[in-house]
């Protein structure tokens, strides 16, 4: 018996696909945070480097 | 805890530190997660609850993180105002979107049980509304932040916001107590032991585990993007002033 044919499937499936969703989404914009902000700095910090 | 303060107050150690700890946390989160996820699937039905007792697997863990992301914010909020030091400044900014993110999951998970349950999907009571409080301080707490051009005038007045806004964290714990809810009191951490067998409350605490080292991780992540920013926007001033 899979999990979408049991009493309930209608609140249990929802809540674990909306928490999937909500972890995907903090892991992505997290991770996307911190290497778009670190490429940004090393590409200022060689073209700093360049003019000097 | 003379160590903390003496800790982030290196930006180097911890950038060093949280380099291999957040990586480690993820994994440790992934497996307790999964591990969690089996035991809580494979348990049995409870005898009132049936099947919709497999969202305490998930509802509990991300209730009692929004709480404790709450408290870390708190906490930094208070190192940042007090010593005015710019990593305790960039955990608490780091903080408050995971613990967001955590509280719109509580309140929806919460929803999602409480419907079948108690035959709606929300009621006006202390526990549920004080979240919902905790939810709408943390988006005040970013839109402040994000209004003010001036770093250091938003880091004072998002700390400031953030400690008033702590108080509602005794509100939250003891709400099922002070006035009448249809939320239940506290079934794992009460005198006589958890009210549960240890076929629900194990994967119960694998999952509160799992929950903790992903926040654990994603907040050290969040905290060195906030870092590599500060250090990208202040070689940016340099550049333009060459």
């Amino acid at each position: 018996m899979s999990m979408l044919d049991v009493k309930y499937a209608e609140f249990i499936v929802p809540a674990f696909v909306i928490t999937g969703l909500v972890f995907a989404g903090m892991i992505g914009f997290s991770l996307n945070l911190s290497r778009r902000w670190k490429a940004r700095f090393e590409a200022l910090s060689r073209a700093g480097a360049d003019e000097e | 805890m003379t160590w903390a303060p003496a800790f982030l107050s290196n930006p180097e150690r911890f950038m060093a530190f949280s380099r291999w700890a957040a990586p480690m946390f993820g994994v440790i989160a992934a497996l307790l997660g999964a591990a969690g996820l089996y035991f809580g699937f494979t348990a049995p039905e409870d005898y009132q609850q049936g099947q919709t007792v497999r969202i305490m697997f998930i509802h509990v863990p991300a209730a009692q993180m929004s709480m404790f992301a709450y408290a870390c914010l708190g906490v930094a909020s208070f190192l940042s105002l007090i010593f005015r030091h710019t990593l305790a400044d960039c955990a608490a900014q780091a903080a408050a979107p995971l613990g967001a993110a955590f509280t719109f999951l509580a309140l929806v998970t919460g929803s999602l049980w409480g419907r079948p349950m108690w035959g709606t999907w929300w009621v006006w009571d202390g526990r549920l509304t004080s979240v919902l409080v905790l939810f709408l301080l943390y988006i005040a707490y970013m839109a402040l932040r994000a209004s003010m051009d001036d770093e250091v005038k938003a880091a004072r007045a998002g700390a400031i916001l953030a400690l008033v806004g702590s108080i509602n964290l005794p509100i939250i714990h003891y709400s099922v107590e002070w006035w009448n809810s249809l939320h239940q009191g506290s079934s794992i951490f009460r005198e006589g032991g958890p009210a549960m067998p240890p076929v629900f409350w194990i994967p119960l605490l694998l999952m509160a585990l799992a929950y903790m080292s992903a926040f654990g991780s994603l907040w050290l992540v969040r905290i060195r993007g906030e870092v590599w920013r500060r250090r990208a926007e202040a070689a940016a001033l340099r550049a333009a002033r060459r």
